[in-house]
């Protein structure tokens, strides 16, 4: 009788019902291509561990968080009077910078080791797009704050999208809720930041990894080892910097814990010498130098213009760069070496200028 | 096997359900869009037309060279006494991306610190950095001892 019906302490009783032993025999039985033995390649997982960190941290933020007018406040009683409060939220934003640069990191290992290329094409484009996601993310994250930099990072944000031909009034309206930064404009960040944007992302993350479980981790030019087990070797390398990435990271967020600038004050001037996140400075250089009109283009419209080609040639890579074309490769290298010393020495130009 | 039952892509009943598809498929959608687009307007008020007349201080208060921030409606306004003793004021939004200028009185000019925008104090034009235009002027006068700024 006891045979026939598996009691719930039977060890096969999760098995029959979810299916879960087959998944986990894959698992062990799945190989990571020889060679893979960089750091590099555990790049992606510690992203993964922040997107959960920022999860969890989020969460516990929301419960003290105001939008709108009591932003700026009840940030200040987070930081300075809930027990802890300053951690969760200074790991919530040291985590932030972390996840942009372990993303653009990743992305730019992969685009190193062409491993964009067939048949890992989509990979690549959900990649992109999350490094789009946390750079939302990062910017939606900085006007919650509600203190001076909010104000203004949420006005030059907005004017931006105002700055889009055809559908900018329409975005600035639909994103600001006025025609101001103002109560709207916070509740709205609110509901990008902690609806909309994480949704987006656990729909492309999950894509990500559904693709990187389906093709496997791309293997080395010239592999140099045999395959490794997934399980226990690569899981126990990428175990190992989860933990110490999670101590880091809070050991960094006791070390430097976030500061609540001045309350924002539409009436004040700009401070002096505020800037952008540094994910932003290039942009923000940018910005700062060009002319009122280039042409017949406003200033604000080249910018965008010069985001939006930046943005489709990194989306577009592995159609054009697909290893079957010499001149593509060439191409694809020198638009690289062209673009990231640009864009280092705008952004360290930005971080420095008065 | 009768030919008339046989499947046809390119038959009118394929094409008629096709398009039956694609019609419904379009009413839905836009029967979800058309209502969440009109819920997710911009509820906040706009930039009036007129801003209303603001006390800014008394006449005697500001002395040639001095400055005053007040708000006029939803727009924060620079008024400055010049040396001539005339009045003058500014909306303090920049042109560029909409940060908030800074009088310097030393080199008697408007400042944002966003992106670097200088605009002159007495005329309001654009010196130098990326804005556009000229800063917004508002009409201000002197009634009663009291100076008053409004559009």
């Amino acid at each position: 009788m006891a045979e026939s019906s598996p009691g719930r302490d039977d060890p096969g009783w999760l098995r029959e019902r979810t299916g879960i032993g087959a998944w986990l025999d894959r698992a062990r039985k799945l190989q990571v291509p020889g060679g893979i033995r960089s750091w590099a390649a555990h790049v992606g997982g510690v992203a993964i561990l922040l997107l959960v960190v920022q999860t969890l941290t989020g969460i516990l933020l929301l419960v003290h968080y105001r939008a709108g007018d009591g932003a700026w406040a009840s940030v200040a009683r987070i930081t300075s009077q809930i027990p802890f409060g300053w951690l969760v939220r200074g790991t919530h934003s040291i985590a932030s910078h972390l996840l942009v640069l372990l993303v653009l990191a990743h992305l730019l290992s992969s685009f190193a080791s062409r491993a964009f290329r067939r048949p890992r094409e989509l990979t690549w484009m959900t990649g992109v797009a999350l490094l789009a996601c946390v750079l939302g993310l990062g910017l939606s994250g900085t006007v919650l704050v509600g203190d001076q930099r909010a104000l203004f990072t949420a006005r030059v944000a907005l004017h931006m999208t105002r700055a889009l031909p055809w559908v900018g009034s329409f975005l600035a309206g639909l994103l600001g809720g006025g025609p101001d930064v103002g109560t709207e404009t916070g509740q709205r960040m609110l509901a990008v930041h902690a609806g909309a944007l994480p949704l987006a992302l656990l729909c492309l993350a999950a894509m990500h990894l559904w693709l990187v479980r389906t093709h496997g981790l791309c293997a080395p030019a010239r592999p140099r080892a045999n395959p490794i087990p997934w399980y226990p070797d690569f899981l126990s390398r990428e175990a190992t910097l989860w933990v110490v990435a999670s101590i880091l990271l809070v050991a960094a967020a006791a070390l430097w814990p976030p500061e609540v600038g001045r309350s924002a004050d539409p009436l004040e001037p700009t401070p002096h010498g505020i800037r952008p996140a540094w994910f932003f400075l290039p942009l923000y250089q940018l910005l700062r130098m060009l002319p009122p009109m280039v042409a017949v283009v406003r200033g604000e419209q080249v910018a965008w213009i010069a985001v939006l080609l930046v943005a489709a040639g990194v989306l577009t890579l592995p159609l054009w760069e697909d290893g079957e074309r010499r001149w593509a490769k060439r191409v694809a290298d020198l638009l690289a070496w062209i673009l990231l010393p640009l864009l280092l020495g705008l952004g360290l130009w930005g971080w420095t200028s008065s | 096997m009768d030919d008339t039952d046989a499947p046809n892509p390119s038959g009118p009943r394929r094409t008629f359900v096709r398009a039956a598809v694609a019609l419904g498929g379009a009413g839905a959608v836009a029967s979800i869009a058309w209502p969440v687009g009109r819920y997710l307007q911009p509820v906040g008020d706009g930039v009036p037309e007129d801003l209303p007349p603001t006390d800014v201080c008394a006449d005697s208060e500001l002395a040639p060279g001095q400055m005053r921030s007040v708000r006029v409606g939803p727009i924060p306004v620079i008024v400055l006494r010049r040396h001539d003793s005339s009045l003058v004021a500014w909306s303090a939004l920049c042109t560029h991306l909409g940060c908030t200028v800074r009088f310097r009185p030393e080199s008697d000019d408007l400042h944002c610190a966003c992106h670097g925008a200088v605009f002159d104090a007495a005329t309001g034009t654009r010196r130098s950095g990326p804005a556009p235009s000229a800063l917004a002027k508002l009409k201000i006068e002197v009634r009663h001892g009291r100076i008053v700024a409004w559009a």
